[in-house]
């Protein structure tokens, strides 16, 4: 154990002046010394020292408010320390040594893609089943009219869905809604969190086939039984908040490309969950899902006639391609 | 007076002794290493470890900035910051998600950010400034929530009042759309006045020591600056326009003639390309000016601040930054914060007429209050201005 004398700056804390001092170390004691003998004497310990960076002095915390700046650039104060005692924390050494820098690297990646893979859609699935929804009323005050068809048809459908989804669904609790959109009539289907299937005017005015529309409420009652609606709002969440801690403040923009593909993956699965659920509940009852296939290319050609104008249908929202869910639903029939 | 650190001779003033430059010491490897573990324990403790991983990082800027031989330091609490963020934490959930359930939730969500606003800005302040430190002595800033009442409150209400407007005035009522808009523009003109208020009143009130910053109002000198950024802007928007016209609408016609629409990551693309060089080219502008005019308003007793920073340099700088982090997938990011946080602080100057160590002789440190000290102590809370 060496003792080792350094020259320091010393602040008592009372004022901004600095002194010119002398630091010694011996043992677990450290020294400062002026001309005029010495000036304080404190036992070293980690609390005290602030840890070693490449350029900056090292901060040494005095007694009653003082403190010492001690430049070591050939790190003869960082061997003193040591030899004393004064051990740098694990993060310390883990953030002086690359190896172990980079190991920390490593270990991001394999977090963050767990994460995606399990960690974020478990929290949402967990989360998607405790929160209560308010977007129906919403929806009624910006977007939606009262359905125009006639009350007849509207209970004969609602019936006949209901009477079916008892058969293959009996615990998923579902309400239907008829509504039109305020300016047209609104090609579209769409499941809201809490279990509001909404089916718009213009849909069903489409549909030439009632086992079409059994297929479409199928599919949308298969988003309610998967809380598909909550849970790709959660994992949007989700992804935000673990781009946002990745990319920390630098921006935004770049935060928001990960996102947009991973709600991107979510939505595609969701479809096919749902798509499933409808060729169940459909084949639980007997209903061929040839009609509600079909459906899918009355809806492409819907929409090229008005194309420009609305956006897809939420429940087509293009991703799988109609094509490739097509022959899904065909298939399953087989 | 004599600072007989090695460090205090390699920095002496050059040229005349009455201006001192700051200089900056950190390293991109060495903050690189810093940042990584940061990040790994973050992400591995669900964002707990952030608030000592914010004291690593401020610690390393500050200890690496150096004026007249010393350097800054930074003494906040883990803890404290960690109780600040677990706060905003609960006000931002509540203020996104109050209007989904209820008007009256929400406005309820929007009285408590009123009240806690100001209050909430001044703990933020006395805790940044407050865990300051250099040659010894504290930081500091003196308000009281009466003060921060009168200065925040105002800006709170403008800054909510497109929100609170919205949620009462809905879409039901077509021609009261025309308010909301107006409310907007409202909003949107006063943005220079609440930025500059907030600046204000964070450089009046600052202390060092027993010393009080001043800082001299120039409103108009930030609506000059947002107007010229604003022209900025518009420019971009008309060059953006140009650059679709020429490169973007072949381009589209060539994706369209496989496929039946245009794919989505072109318009994604376009729309990322754009934001980047508003943030590239329009933001470097309004920081390098705004803090010229801030630094140049601002006083501590005798001594004046001057910073050197330019909008070309630093949107040159952030440029290379922006381009360096997209290539690296992030890496760079580190190195990034070093080589900004370097030009900031070395474009900064301090004039002071007579060597600075001269004046540190007589400044004190604050009277200890018990109050003052406990509240730099007790709450932290980012708020990045």
């Amino acid at each position: 154990m060496s003792d080792i004398a350094l020259r320091g700056v010393y602040f008592d804390g009372r004022t901004a002046a600095g002194r010119g001092v002398e630091v010694r170390v011996a043992g677990r004691d450290l020294t400062v010394v002026t001309e005029d003998g010495t000036l304080d004497t404190v036992t070293l310990d980690r609390e005290r020292v602030s840890e070693r960076l490449a350029q900056a002095p090292r901060i040494v915390a005095l007694d009653h408010g003082a403190s010492l700046e001690v430049p070591d650039p050939d790190g003869r104060f960082d061997r003193a320390l040591e030899a004393a005692g004064v051990y740098p924390s694990l993060v310390e050494r883990v953030q002086r040594f690359w190896p172990a820098a980079l190991a920390s690297l490593a270990g991001i990646v394999v977090l963050a893609i767990a994460t995606y893979v399990q960690g974020v859609p478990a929290a949402a699935n967990w989360l998607a089943y405790r929160l209560p929804d308010e977007v129906m009323r919403q929806l009624d005050r910006r977007i939606f009219a009262r359905s125009r068809l006639p009350a007849a048809r509207r209970e004969a459908l609602t019936r006949r869905f209901t009477a079916a989804a008892a058969v293959a669904a009996p615990d998923v609790p579902f309400r239907i809604e008829y509504r039109t959109m305020r300016d047209e009539p609104g090609v579209n289907a769409m499941a809201l969190p809490g279990g509001t299937i909404v089916l718009l005017d213009g849909l069903v005015e489409l549909a030439e086939d009632d086992d079409a529309l059994m297929g479409v409420l199928a599919h949308e009652l298969g988003h309610v039984a998967h809380k598909h609606s909550l849970r790709g709002l959660l994992q949007a969440l989700g992804m935000g908040a673990l781009a946002a801690v990745l990319w920390g403040d630098f921006s935004n923009v770049i935060a928001n490309v990960p996102l947009a593909l991973g709600v991107l993956r979510y939505s595609r699965a969701f479809e096919r969950d749902a798509d499933d659920f409808a060729v169940a509940l459909l084949k639980a009852n007997g209903i061929s899902t040839h009609p509600f296939a079909d459906f899918f290319t009355t809806l492409e050609e819907e929409l090229h006639k008005e194309r420009g104008g609305s956006t897809p249908p939420a429940f087509l929202s293009t991703h799988p391609s109609s094509a490739e869910r097509q022959q899904r639903l065909r298939d399953a029939e087989n | 007076m004599n600072d007989a650190a090695p460090a205090a001779r390699i920095d002496a003033n050059e040229g005349d002794a009455g201006v001192s430059r700051l200089s900056f010491t950190g390293r991109g490897d060495e903050y690189f290493r810093i940042w990584v573990v940061n990040l790994f324990l973050t992400v591995l403790t669900l964002g707990i470890y952030s608030a000592w991983a914010k004291v690593r990082k401020t610690r390393y800027f500050w200890q690496n900035s150096r004026l007249d031989g010393a350097v800054f330091d930074f003494h906040g609490n883990p803890v404290a910051i960690l109780k600040g963020r677990m706060l905003a934490l609960v006000l931002v959930v509540a203020y996104t998600w109050s209007f989904e359930f209820s008007l009256v939730a929400g406005l309820v969500t929007i009285a408590v950010l009123l009240a806690a606003g100001p209050w909430l800005f001044m703990k933020s302040q006395k805790f940044k400034f407050g865990n300051t430190s250099f040659r010894g002595l504290r930081f500091g800033f003196v308000a009281s929530y009466s003060d921060s009442v009168r200065i925040v409150l105002p800006i709170l209400v403008v800054w909510f009042s497109t929100t609170v407007a919205a949620a009462f005035i809905g879409e039901e009522v077509g021609g009261m759309l025309g308010l909301l808009v107006l409310i907007s523009i409202g909003t949107i003109l006063l943005i220079p006045w609440m930025h500059h208020r907030l600046k204000w009143f964070q450089h009046d009130r600052a202390t060092y020591g027993d010393r009080r910053f001043s800082f001299e109002p120039v409103t108009p000198a930030f609506y000059r600056t947002y107007a010229k950024g604003v022209g900025l802007v518009i420019a971009g928007a008309l060059a953006g326009m140009i650059v679709v016209a020429v490169i973007v609408t072949p381009l589209v016609a060539i994706a369209k003639s496989g496929a039946e629409e245009p794919p989505e990551w072109l318009w994604i693309s376009i729309g990322v390309t754009y934001m980047l060089v508003v943030y590239v080219f329009v933001w470097p502008y309004l920081a390098a000016r705004l803090q010229q005019v801030v630094w140049a308003s601002t006083t501590l007793d005798e001594v004046r601040f001057r910073t050197e920073i330019a909008a070309w340099p630093l949107a040159k700088l952030v440029l290379s930054n922006v381009a360096l982090v997209l290539l690296t997938l992030g890496l760079y990011w580190p190195y990034a914060a070093v080589a900004l946080a370097r030009y900031r602080v070395e474009c900064m100057r301090v004039e002071s007429g007579v060597p600075l160590s001269a004046i540190a002789a007589g400044v004190e440190a604050a009277p200890a209050t018990a109050l003052g000290d406990a509240a730099a102590d007790s709450f932290g809370l980012d708020i990045g201005l």
